[in-house]
């Protein structure tokens, strides 16, 4: 799809030529003069896999504490939007409350909140790793919360209608006609905020959690490699974007056949 | 910081009110450098994701795979990432020294341009090609059909998005702290380290950002819930 109509009524002008030079002039200059070649050129990638052990454990702590805060996350958003649905006037506020919160405020606030304040409520402290996987967990609560409920919402209210006409049963009424409708609408969302959970377990290591980024920073400090390292860094979460992308086209392409 | 008298009520309570009205103030000048920040790197975003959109709207197919590679790799990466890639890379590769506040401005803007690229172009495939085509058959240039017809309808289509994104800005500009820019966050985790009042300061950090970003995020939900009543109309 392109904005630029390439008809007869779309006058042709050299613009695109002009922008064209001035952009690649830009950027000539920028490559001729604003890069130390002489130190570019001798980046030595090798040291990627002297260190490729602490880095694969960073990397694997990044997974899991992504998959596991969106695993509890989306079981307390269920619950969160069943009671949403079903609950009185009081819960519901609460529900609401609860998901307006957590997803108006920043990431970091909430982890140093959940860190360092909620501890003085509770009496409980927590290690950094507890307080970042459950801040995570209860931000992804909300958000899918949030998808959750606007997916059943957005079933039709005369499908309830039609099928309790039928005298299904509930469950069956969830199971065969609201699930599948309300799945269409809430795959593609979910799977953004899977990402952008995975994204988020990064602000973990302002904490000092050694997931990916962490790791990658105390490595280019101790090997003085910062550039090898954390552009390595920087591409395993570019390959893991490239893969939601693919999983998010692939669903969106199910989703409209 | 005000010297406390032992029999204030505050001073016995486990939440002390007395604190936050003695670093009120302190917390909005830093809620203002906060919001500095986040202007500044708003503009500057929008004006290299504008030059992001145009390269994408060009009939230069290198132009449009640059202005695609580069808006994917912005929005895959996370913010942090960003951050401390250009902390620790920009200034070896390119031999200028940078300050951390600049770095900052730089990440942010970067970020900012990649997800403002796309709500431009988003904005502007939304409007038909019957009004470009209509205002070509007036006789008026491709400069005035886009000023005077494209522009004017597309920012409308525009404010709700970028009133969401302005919220996702705010909440990556807390991330600056970690390169230690002076901004509220960082205001607020020195001043924990040094009073141990954590709860009382997240708290009110966390209030303060949660006023904003709501009232951001309620006017742009209220602006599209309008918006898609009169399309429906």
């Amino acid at each position: 799809m392109s904005f630029v109509i390439r008809s007869r009524s779309s006058p042709t002008t050299p613009y695109d030529t002009l922008a064209g030079v001035i952009i690649a002039g830009i950027v000539l200059l920028t490559l001729l003069f604003g890069v130390k070649w002489s130190f570019v050129l001798a980046l030595d990638f090798s040291v990627v896999s002297m260190y490729a052990r602490p880095l694969f454990t960073g990397f694997l702590m990044t997974l899991g504490i992504s998959l596991f805060s969106l695993f509890a996350g989306s079981i307390a958003g269920i619950l969160l939007a069943v009671a949403y649905r079903a609950g009185s006037s009081p819960v519901r506020w609460l529900v609401s409350a609860h998901i307006e919160i957590w997803r108006n405020t920043p990431l970091l606030v909430q982890i140093f909140w959940v860190h360092f304040a909620l501890p003085m409520l509770t009496g409980i402290s927590t290690t950094i790793m507890v307080s970042g996987v459950l801040t995570l967990t209860l931000q992804a609560s909300s958000y899918l919360a949030e998808i959750i409920r606007a997916g059943v919402a957005s079933v039709p209210k005369t499908q309830w209608e039609a099928a309790e006409s039928l005298g299904l049963h509930p469950g069956i009424i969830w199971r065969k006609i609201v699930l599948p409708q309300a799945l269409r609408v809430m795959l593609p969302p979910m799977v953004n905020t899977a990402f952008s959970f995975f994204k988020g377990s990064t602000v973990l290591s302002v904490l000092g959690v050694t997931e990916l980024l962490r790791m990658g920073n105390i490595i280019s400090l101790h090997s003085h490699k910062p550039i090898e390292i954390m552009t390595t860094v920087g591409l395993s979460y570019l390959a893991v974007g490239a893969i939601f992308t693919l999983i998010s086209g692939f669903i969106e392409r199910k989703i409209s056949r | 910081m005000k010297e406390k008298l032992a029999d204030e009520p505050g001073a016995r309570c486990f939440f002390d009110i007395y604190f936050i009205r003695d670093q009120f103030l302190a917390f909005l000048y830093y809620g203002a450098a906060s919001l500095s920040i986040c202007a500044a790197s708003l503009i500057g975003g929008g004006v290299i994701g504008a030059v992001l959109c145009l390269m994408h709207f060009s009939r230069l197919k290198t132009l449009n795979a640059v202005a695609g590679v580069l808006v994917g790799a912005v929005r895959a990466l996370p913010e942090l990432v960003l951050i401390f890639w250009l902390y620790s890379c920009l200034p070896l590769i390119t031999g200028v020294t940078l300050n951390a506040l600049s770095t900052g401005l730089i990440s942010l803007s970067l970020f900012a341009a990649a997800y403002l690229s796309e709500i431009f172009r988003a904005g502007l495939l939304a409007i038909g090609i019957g009004q470009r085509e209509a205002g070509y058959s007036l006789g008026l240039s491709r400069l005035m059909v886009l000023r005077l017809i494209i522009l004017p309808q597309a920012t409308k289509i525009m404010i709700g998005p970028l009133l969401n994104f302005m919220c996702d800005l705010i909440k990556a500009s807390t991330l600056l702290s970690a390169l230690s820019i002076h901004e509220m966050s960082f205001y607020a985790s020195s001043l924990g380290a040094e009073t141990y009042k954590y709860l009382e300061i997240y708290t009110m950090v966390g209030a303060i950002y949660f006023v904003v970003i709501f009232a951001m995020s309620s006017a742009a939900k209220r602006y599209l819930a309008r918006r898609e009543l009169v399309l429906a109309s």
